[in-house]
């Protein structure tokens, strides 16, 4: 796998081989032991200090989540969890770090499980990472060997050990809740909070989901301090971020940045557009569709927010200008209709009318009616589907409509035909 | 007593789809779970046969119905779509004579379309069983097939 990886922090590692001895060459596993030489609380306000936020989509602060196991309910051992459940299109940084650094992951996991005092801790795999799975679990041995896991890890009084699941195959066990019902042997349904997981999460336990790259930011902030970690990037944003760029570019890959970088410095990384820029879309296929428009925007959680759209997951599919935003229209819809868990009716029924528009609009078939009637269908979803990913279909429905409206107008009204309709 | 599988995983419900995988890949001729080891499952695990089939129908990766010894999973996400998976779509719909689901006639090929395999840059990519192969090009396609083909002795 060609990836190009630019940054401080990571390409450390990234040299390494995926082998705990050149992991430790590194300087690996000197987060951990800096933080069981400290008191799990002290590790807990080093987190908070850093700004971390989670990097899975959502940035909530990391810290912040982790406080929020309530201190009278950690005699239940609080279960901690890796959502290693990638399944956002275009994103593909958390496959990059459990391949090729696999020890970052599991020695962040061993930071956040003393810091919690967790009893249990998984890591939930997507069932399109068998190879992934298998390399994690070899990695969690050779770990056990040293004693980064296990019994009175590295001579303390700590103990934990690893369980590595797998998932099925769906895309919205990536939501936290849905994760801990998959987790369990259920169907991947979100559950309305309250209650947060943190309160009672898998099996009624309070249960910490934090996403695998958020987890291996941890090693740094520990052996190199909250300070150094908060002053890279933007105020609200701090640290580095993997930025996933694929599409139409010359060199696609991983490329980490500080937080606030500008889209045109994350293209221009990746060898610059393949033919001429027409549209990125940027934080996974619930983002909004840009036009170039997009190459001067600065990519934290707070800026993204500002113009109305997300930092997500930090991906970016860039489209050249042979790209029919007819068809990506259509791919998109389909996407939601085929991931819509089904639970809630405004998000299975509508996302299956918005499929079905879009197709007949890609197939020559489309009536100029269906704009605003998709447009509607989204209100609908927005006020009433149940969970986070039915009111998502609204970001990337209305800024293609807003970016590239007349195209698509003019192709319903000439009736074209996408020959890209599978 | 479980009559159709073998597993070492305890009876536990956390572990149904580490053994509905165990199961789909222990039948390479067909990569599903049939109705018989659903009920199996339910036996097993203490849980009703609804419940069982419940989670099972909720993944996209698992199939209750029998399929080709290799299921061939195509990627049609944004980021494999600019890439050019419909020209590899329609040329295995092509050469295989098979449409999204379908499974040929010797039972060696399902092909299934998928969203995202998480390699968006070696778009497009495809899994075969449990291998993913990415950079795909109709030439590579062929190879590739052109080997499974003679693996299995055709």
């Amino acid at each position: 796998m060609k990836v190009k990886v630019q940054s401080e922090y990571i390409r450390r590692f990234a040299e390494s081989e995926p082998s705990l001895e050149g992991y430790e060459k590194l300087g690996g596993y000197k987060g951990l032991k800096t933080a069981i030489q400290r008191s799990p609380g002290d590790v807990r306000q080093e987190v908070v200090d850093s700004g971390l936020r989670g990097r899975g989509g959502a940035g909530f602060p990391t810290g912040k989540k982790w406080e929020s196991v309530p201190a009278d309910e950690r005699h239940k051992e609080t279960i901690l969890v890796c959502n290693a459940d990638e399944g956002e299109p275009g994103t593909f940084k958390d496959r990059y770090l459990m391949e090729h650094i696999p020890f970052l992951v599991l020695e962040g996991l061993t930071i956040a499980a003393y810091a919690l005092q967790a009893g249990r801790m998984y890591i939930y795999i997507r069932g399109e990472y068998p190879e992934v799975y298998e390399g994690l679990q070899r990695a969690a041995r050779a770990a056990r060997e040293r004693n980064y896991l296990g019994e009175h890890i590295l001579g303390s009084d700590f103990s934990i050990d690893l369980e590595v699941r797998i998932g099925g195959g769906s895309y919205v066990v990536g939501d936290e809740t849905a994760l801990l019902n998959s987790l369990m042997g259920k169907r991947g349904y979100p559950w309305m909070k309250p209650p947060f997981p943190t309160e009672k999460g898998a099996w009624g336990v309070p249960t910490v989901v934090n996403n695998v790259e958020t987890l291996a930011c941890l090693p740094v902030i520990l052996s190199e301090g909250a300070e150094r970690f908060a002053r890279i990037g933007a105020p609200e944003s701090p640290g580095p971020k993997l930025f996933c760029v694929s599409g139409a570019v010359q060199n696609p890959g991983i490329f980490e940045f500080p937080m606030g970088v500008s889209v045109g410095d994350v293209i221009e990384a990746a060898g610059g557009t393949k033919g001429s820029l027409k549209a990125v879309q940027i934080g996974g296929t619930a983002g909004p569709v840009y036009t170039d428009a997009a190459l001067s925007y600065k990519l934290d959680y707070e800026s993204m927010k500002k113009r109305g759209g997300v930092l997500g997951s930090g991906a970016l599919v860039i489209m050249d200008s042979k790209t029919n935003m007819a068809g990506v229209l259509e791919i998109i819809m389909r996407f939601f209709s085929e991931e819509s868990c089904g639970q809630c009716f405004p998000c299975r029924y509508g996302t299956r009318q918005l499929a079905y528009m879009a197709r007949r609009i890609a197939c020559g078939q489309g009536r100029s009616s269906y704009l605003p009637l998709m447009v509607e269908t989204t209100e609908i979803m927005d006020a009433a589907s149940f969970c986070p990913f039915g009111q998502s279909v609204s970001l990337p429905l209305r800024s293609l409509f807003e970016g590239f409206g007349d195209e698509i107008e003019r192709f319903i009204r000439e009736q074209e035909y996408v020959k890209e309709v599978v | 007593m479980h009559g159709m599988f073998h597993t070492s995983l305890p009876p536990d419900q956390d572990r149904l789809l580490s053994l509905f995988h165990e199961i789909q890949n222990s039948r390479t001729e067909t990569n599903d779970i049939p109705p018989e080891d659903v009920r199996e499952i339910a036996r097993y695990m203490n849980l009703s046969v609804a419940e069982v089939y419940g989670v099972l129908s909720f993944y996209h990766l698992f199939s209750v119905t029998p399929r080709g010894r290799y299921v061939v999973r195509l990627c049609d996400s944004l980021s494999c779509r600019v890439a050019g998976s419909v020209d590899i779509y329609s040329y295995l719909c092509g050469q295989l004579g098979l449409k999204r689901g379908g499974t040929t006639d010797d039972g060696m090929f399902t092909l299934e379309l998928v969203n995202c395999l998480g390699s968006c840059d070696t778009a497009p990519n495809m899994m075969v069983n449990n291998q993913l192969v990415g950079n795909l090009s109709i030439p590579k396609v062929d190879d590739y097939f052109g080997r499974l083909m003679k693996e299995a002795g055709k």
